[in-house]
């Protein structure tokens, strides 16, 4: 606590920020679920597990499943690359990786439209091969891919460069080759920023609505994600529904916040025994 | 192992780190790179280790014992390295931060479990840290960190101990310690090693041989004595410690032409009198007597400052204090042929 500081001025900055975030925040998190429960348990069971809902969070997850992880190698490379080496483009490719955070999702779907669409060239070739991107699962991945890939090397790229690379020089003159280095020395050591940045994109990944909803066609119970199922819902006149639904995306985005608290705990540990150099 | 660098340059951009380098490095040998930051020390260890390649030119080579290397991978040499902030591992304990050279060690050389263990042991024991093998590196001092560091790299018996500043992040007092420490494992152990040092201290007391670097060239190379007692350039005497600079007309066969006379502070003497012999004449203007030597500081009537050290008993004697006028007269000085201005 700082000495200057009056208890009036500590009471109203204290005030401002909870009734911000109860306002903000805990009010509509408290409403979703007291929308959902409105017509009873019975009726929130019921739509939780009807066959459209569980085939929405079927997709939502796949695609999340398979989203993350190739974020992970994506982000790794992406960081090793801008960290450890010095090769013309290097602040290009910096530059780049934020671009999924600057342009609207919905123009992240688009391009997948224009581009896989089944009247493009390419798109056409995949679908003369029985391969449909656009309405389908593959659309709904890459636009997934698309909005999350910065994440993971986010976290990484600032958390390498201070660690700068004297400890993989070490290891390679000690005999130890390029796998060994990564998986002995530097993957301990970036571990925990890996993991926050991996649930960073899965939430994210969950949540998507804008650049999904342009590939996705909203085929129910086939190419629906949870919030695009949510939007239906809602736009049936389904509120009960919408909210049961809608309920769900807030139970992940608690178990996010839950798991990035207990992260951060562990990060904070830690740094606080782990200050060397 | 012997070392042969020839016609080794190395240029980052536009700027020349290394410039047209050759130097022997003998069997068994501590020599000191010893050299102002930019002097390309650093650049030439870490091309030693092949961390760094040199630039492709016509000539340049690098052998180990006459074998000559491959210059155009930089790739591991298996030399022993310790870097200047340690580098230590610090997910890892002090065991697994030595062990890890001969964990990383293809199969069929591997020790096993027991043999590192063993191994460990004894290096624990040389860098005299048995107790604290449990430990991460964030639980060490500096001084003792850097011994770690200097133990994983002994730990796969490299032929070559490469040390970068191995002692400049650490206290003056530690410092002092682990150089000595280092010059007493060096005489048990006669690993060929080289030493980079911005600090002429360190490189006086501890190497064999000094090389002195300016500007990624090899300004002069000898024993310390040599490079200390006789230096070649007006750089060398500059950097490898105090220096008073007089300004003299030469007399006989460059006659009228100015040149710069260097003396060492130990090679003044102070007197009331004027004696024989030519002096410079000045006020004391301070007098420092906490130290191994007293140190004066005299004032010439040309405005400038010259620094004359003496041992305590002679200063007693004379009994010196500031205010006084005194002469400074030169025991020994040297005067380099670059230095003419006429």
């Amino acid at each position: 606590m700082r000495g200057g500081d009056a208890a009036w001025v500590r009471y109203l900055l204290i005030t401002i920020a909870l009734g911000f975030l109860g306002v903000m925040l805990v009010a509509p998190l408290a409403a979703v679920f007291i929308e959902a429960f409105a017509k009873g348990a019975g009726a929130y069971w019921r739509n939780v597990t009807d066959p459209a809902t569980l085939s929405a969070l079927r997709l939502t997850l796949t695609a999340a499943a398979i989203a993350a992880p190739l974020n992970a190698v994506f982000g790794l490379a992406a960081a090793w690359a801008a960290t450890r080496f010095d090769f013309k483009g290097r602040s290009l490719l910096i530059t780049l990786i934020d671009l999924p955070f600057a342009v609207s999702p919905v123009i992240a779907g688009l391009i997948y439209v224009a581009l896989l669409g089944s009247r493009t060239p390419l798109g056409g070739w995949l679908g003369g091969m029985g391969i449909e991107v656009i309405f389908a699962t593959p659309g709904i991945v890459l636009a997934t891919l698309f909005v999350t890939f910065p994440f993971v090397a986010r976290e990484l790229i600032p958390l390498m460069q201070e660690q700068g690379s004297d400890d993989e020089q070490a290891a390679v003159v000690l005999g130890a080759d390029g796998w060994q280095t990564f998986r002995l020395v530097t993957l301990p050591r970036i571990r925990l920023a890996l993991v926050y940045g991996l649930i960073l994109a899965n939430a994210r990944a969950i949540g998507e609505f804008g650049a999904v909803s342009v590939v996705s066609g909203h085929i129910r119970g086939l190419t629906n994600t949870l919030p695009l199922h949510v939007e239906i819902l809602y736009n049936e006149y389904n509120s009960v529904g919408a909210f049961a639904v809608a309920s769900l995306l807030a139970l992940f985005a608690l178990a996010t916040i839950g798991a990035k608290n207990a992260l951060e705990w562990r990060l904070r540990r830690a740094r606080e025994g782990g200050n060397g150099q | 192992m012997n070392i042969s660098l020839e016609r080794i340059s190395r240029s980052f951009g536009g700027f020349t780190a290394l410039d047209d380098v050759s130097l022997e490095i003998r069997e068994g040998e501590l020599v000191a790179l010893l050299g102002p930051s930019g002097s390309g020390k650093t650049t030439l260890l870490r091309i030693i280790a092949g961390l760094d390649a040199p630039d492709a030119r016509a000539g340049a080579r690098i052998r180990f014992d006459g074998a000559e290397a491959d210059l155009s991978v930089p790739g591991p040499r298996h030399v022993g390295f310790v870097f200047q902030h340690y580098a230590l591992f610090r997910t890892m304990t002090v065991f697994e931060n030595i062990a890890f050279g001969l964990r990383v060690k293809p199969k069929r050389e591997r020790p096993g479990e027991a043999g590192i263990r063993t191994r460990v042991a004894e290096l624990l024991s040389l860098i005299q840290l048995d107790s604290i093998a449990g430990r991460y590196p964030s639980q060490l001092s500096g001084g003792q960190r850097q011994r770690v560091a200097l133990a994983r790299a002994l730990a796969i018996e490299p032929r070559i101990l490469l040390l970068d500043e191995p002692f400049g992040a650490l206290d003056a007092k530690v410092r002092q310690d682990l150089r000595r420490w280092l010059r007493r494992l060096h005489d048990k152990m006669p690993v060929t090693s080289v030493l980079v040092t911005h600090d002429q201290e360190e490189a006086l007391e501890v190497a064999d041989r000094i090389v002195v670097m300016r500007a990624g060239k090899v300004e002069q190379e000898g024993t310390p004595e040599e490079v200390f007692h006789h230096p070649k350039t007006a750089f060398v005497m500059d950097f490898l410690g105090n220096v008073n600079l007089f300004h003299a007309r030469m007399e006989g066969g460059h006659t009228g032409a100015m040149t710069q006379v260097r003396a060492r502070p130990h090679d003044l003497e102070v007197s009331r009198e004027e004696g024989s012999g030519p002096a410079v004449r000045g006020r004391v203007t301070r007098v420092q007597t906490a130290g191994a030597a007293a140190k004066i500081e005299v004032a010439t009537e040309g405005g400038e400052a010259i620094m004359v050290e003496m041992a305590h008993d002679r200063f007693k004697a004379i009994g010196i204090a500031a205010g006084e006028a005194v002469f400074v007269r030169v025991k020994d000085a040297r005067v380099f042929v670059e230095d003419y201005t006429i």
